[in-house]
């Protein structure tokens, strides 16, 4: 395994509070699409291995992923994670009361998918203005796994480390807790890092 | 893409079945293909060049908005689907209608010579929405239905458990005030009679007999419908049973100077495991109709081992007569509750019409098979097949029920405590009991009978379960909570003869229980194993 | 005569925080800068000092940016609430007003915290 970058304090302050901005502007996007009071909290980041992200996450616990790649500064699969049957919830709640059990199977996809985008786009849209650089970003891509089989399936690099991030989602009263990945190689996290210095140097 | 061709590519865009917008940095069209153009209301003409926004003002403050500002500023694509918001865009199904279409939307941002540009592709999902609203309303209506027939449920478990605490209640009312009858008359016999008053009481005596039967049957009866009846398994023998049937009906068969006779394959002799009295219950129903039905002539009882298999013998017992028969047509019927073969033989033979149903049910109920084979004129075969387990107990030694009538001539002696809130039934309980030697006293109720124990020592305690002021059972416990050592036989006197009235009886801390109306004979095997 | 004022800045982010500090140093030097990283902190800063100007983030551990307002205003109601938050949402903006408490939205800009200092001073 790769070793994780070791961060200075101002350092970890400045990438969390990109995630909380980011964060905080994807929740005002959703508040405003869907009318609902909604609550986006970044309490805690880490970097983990393939294998730490498993355990965590449970290795056989159903997740909905939406994902979405992205290259410049450095380069990362940017993941949005909820457990399967949350996100159910989440849909369920966002969309209201009317609708049936089996439609919102049906819909759960597609909607996940889109929230997960206004996540991501706000989180990723965070970092660019936070390290004033440009990133290429793809369409997200939707997945329904576990984590067993997502490492299986995509043959995950057991080099890579993962930029861990642990969300909550509150929502008229139900806290849920869902989790931001970005997964990257050794090379990416080494030109984080760098950028990170960088910026702290430009601001002080 | 070699020798590509501009015209290619306009050829290409017109006929996409998908709409495509290009926006430049300034979020002005500069492009929309033929899709497009088809479903907007305005006039294209002038939309080239033209900032989105104004073109599109009700795209203002939207998600829409916010996203093509992202791609442009920030190259991050988005995907705008029809579930937050139908149709982002004006669009219709075509240039005057007024139906919106409804729109999925991606927005890709791409680089052009370092300039920024967003594309906008819009999808018509009208079609699946349709789909799903119709899914909807299938889901909704499901739904109804289920919560529909969830409430029918609930009230046919209403209606049931109304008619089980109908037949409970209406189960002690007619055995209590039987109790009396069958009490009295039988400490009647006792008395001087001339012969007048003996012909008289005997007319009683079978009449009661009669009515007991038939309420015995119709309570059987709606207990085995209403799933409430139990069997009870103890170890028996056939020839036993049949024996003491032939004994019990011996006066009819004489009358009739019928020839009865009785086949026992050899290896049932032994004894099995199965509910004696019931199956006493069904032989004698089968074997008195048997003797109703057949005017002079021959009844053969026949029980027949059909296989063998490790524990279990597969037993077929066969009642033939060769009385009036029965019609072909008529066959389906029989087990049906109150159809007899033929109305007017209602009239001639009597009887409830119940005992071929109950006797259907009961051997359904120990899974096994009943039926007749018959011939108008020649004779009947009622049989039925049913499976059965050997007694663990190998020797054909029975409990020796003889012991009962050797018991009436004993005496006793000690002190019995009755308890009960039915002046009758304590006067019949109080003389048979102290015809047997015993010293009686009464309660009327569970209280008295708590104050009185805690006074005197009793051999036994016979006690009935529904009193006023405290019942049998509040009385019980209260008793066991006050012994120390010394722990009194309490044995119910009860009416109730329903699935788990003896459970509330154990629970209660009775020792054993008499079911009304009872016999002498009833009450000292009820009591005798408690002396 | 330009009075020395005092501005609170509560922020959980000493990152920005040092970058709020940064922009009022430039555009208003003779300020006194006093710094808290949570709502607890900045209750013990405020008993002791007297203060004008209060730089507020919403989203902290503990008790967030508005709850902290309504305690500090029990103190100090004359004085000008600013609340930073990256997530302006209806109901958010509502509180605030009923506060009195200004909202600025981040990310934290040059043009951000001016427009806060221009709210500040009147």
């Amino acid at each position: 395994m790769g070793n994780p970058p070791v961060l200075s304090e101002l350092e970890a302050d400045l990438l969390n509070e990109a995630f909380n901005l980011g964060v905080g502007n994807a929740a005002a996007s959703l508040s405003q699409m869907v009318k609902q009071e909604i609550k986006l909290s970044v309490p805690e980041l880490n970097f983990f291995s393939i294998e730490e992200l498993s355990e965590t996450l449970g290795h056989n616990q159903l997740l909905s992923c939406v994902s979405q790649t992205i290259t410049g500064a450095f380069s990362a699969q940017s993941m949005v994670i909820f457990p399967d049957k949350d996100s159910l919830e989440i849909v369920g709640k966002l969309l209201g009361e009317n609708i049936s059990e089996e439609s919102l199977a049906e819909l759960q996809d597609e909607a996940m998918s889109e929230i997960g985008n206004i996540v991501l786009n706000a989180c990723i849209g965070s970092l660019s203005e936070s390290f004033s650089s440009a990133f290429n970003v793809d369409l997200p891509e939707y997945v329904r796994s576990t984590p067993a089989d997502l490492i299986e399936k995509k043959k995950l690099d057991g080099e890579s480390l993962i930029l861990f991030i642990r969300i909550e989602l509150t929502l008229s009263e139900s806290k849920i807790t869902g989790y931001l990945a970005f997964l990257m190689g050794v090379e990416s996290l080494s030109k984080l890092h760098n950028i990170l210095k960088e910026t702290l140097n430009k601001l002080l | 893409m070699p020798d590509f061709n501009p015209s290619v590519f306009q050829t290409i865009c017109s006929n996409l079945d998908t709409g495509i917008l290009a926006l430049n940095k300034h979020h002005k069209i500069i492009f929309f293909n033929k899709w497009v153009a088809d479903r907007l209301s305005l006039d294209t003409e002038n939309i080239l060049n033209k900032n989105i926004f104004d073109i599109f003002p009700e795209i203002k403050n939207t998600r829409l908005n916010s996203s093509i500002n992202d791609a442009i500023k920030m190259g991050l694509p988005a995907i705008v689907s029809n579930i937050f918001n139908r149709s982002p865009f004006p669009l219709f199904k075509d240039r005057n209608s007024p139906d919106k279409i409804f729109q999925n939307i991606n927005i890709i941002p791409i680089k052009q010579d370092s300039e920024p540009y967003a594309i906008i592709q819009i999808n018509d999902v009208s079609a699946s929405i349709q789909r799903e609203k119709a899914l909807e309303e299938q889901a909704r209506k499901r739904k109804k239905i289920e919560t529909e027939l969830r409430t029918t449920l609930e009230k046919l478990k209403h209606a049931s458990a109304i008619k089980s605490d109908f037949l409970a209640s209406m189960s002690h009312e007619i055995r209590t005030p039987m109790n009396g009858i069958v009490g009295l008359s039988q400490l009647l016999k006792k008395t001087h009679l001339n012969s007048a008053q003996e012909k008289y009481l005997n007319t009683i005596d079978s009449s009661v007999n009669l009515l007991l039967t038939v309420i015995n049957d119709i309570l059987d009866f709606s207990k085995l419908e209403s799933g409430k009846l139990l069997l009870h398994k103890t170890d028996f023998s056939f020839n036993n049973i049949i024996s003491q049937i032939l004994d019990i009906l011996d006066t009819e068969i004489r009358q009739k100077r019928l020839n009865v006779s009785v086949e026992i394959d050899s290896e049932l002799n032994s004894l099995y495991r199965g509910d004696e009295d019931r199956f006493k219950q069904i032989l004698i129903n089968l074997i008195s109709n048997a003797i109703k039905f057949t005017a002079n002539g021959n009844i053969a009882i026949k029980v027949k081992l059909l296989n063998q298999q490790a524990n279990h013998s597969n037993i077929k017992v066969t009642i033939s007569d060769n009385g009036i028969g029965i019609e072909e047509s008529n066959i389906p019927s029989l087990f049906e509750k109150f159809t007899q073969a033929d109305s007017s033989t209602t009239r001639q033979y009597g009887g409830t019409g119940l005992g071929l149903a109950i006797c259907k049910n009961l051997i359904e109920l120990m899974e096994g098979k009943i039926g007749v084979d018959s011939t108008p004129g020649k004779g009947s075969d009622f049989w039925f097949e049913v499976e059965l387990e050997k007694a663990a107990n190998t020797s054909t030694e029975l409990p020796d029920h003889s012991q009962n009538t050797k018991i009436s001539e004993q005496v006793f002696s000690g002190s019995i405590l009755l308890v009960d809130d039915v002046v009758v039934n304590r006067l019949v309980a109080k003389s048979m009991l102290e015809e047997l030697g015993f010293n009686v006293i009464t309660a009327e109720n569970g209280q008295e009978a708590v104050d009185i124990v805690c006074t005197q020592s009793f051999k036994l305690i016979l006690m009935d379960c529904q009193m006023p002021v405290m019942d049998g059972f509040d009385a019980t416990r209260k008793i066991r909570e006050m012994e120390d050592q010394t722990h009194i036989p309490i044995i119910a006197l009860t009416a109730l003869a329903m699935k788990g009235d003896d459970k509330k009886c154990y629970d209660a801390g009775m020792n054993g229980y008499i079911t009304k109306p009872y016999k002498t004979e009833d009450l000292i095997a009820g009591i005798q194993e408690w002396l | 005569m330009s009075d020395s004022k005092t501005v609170l800045i509560v922020d959980d982010s000493k990152v920005s925080r040092m970058m709020i500090k940064a922009v009022i140093k430039d555009l208003q030097p003779e300020w006194t800068m006093l710094e808290a990283g949570n709502a607890d902190e900045a209750l013990e800063i405020n008993a002791v000092n007297q203060i004008n100007y209060y730089s507020i983030d919403l989203n902290m551990p503990g008790k967030d940016g508005l709850e902290l307002i309504g305690l500090l205003k029990e103190n100090n109601p004359d004085a000008i609430y600013a609340l930073l938050t990256a997530n302006i949402q209806e109901h958010i903006r509502e509180t605030a007003d009923n506060l009195g408490a200004y909202c600025i939205n981040k990310p934290i800009t040059e043009a951000s915290i001016s427009k806060m200092l221009e709210y500040f001073n009147g």
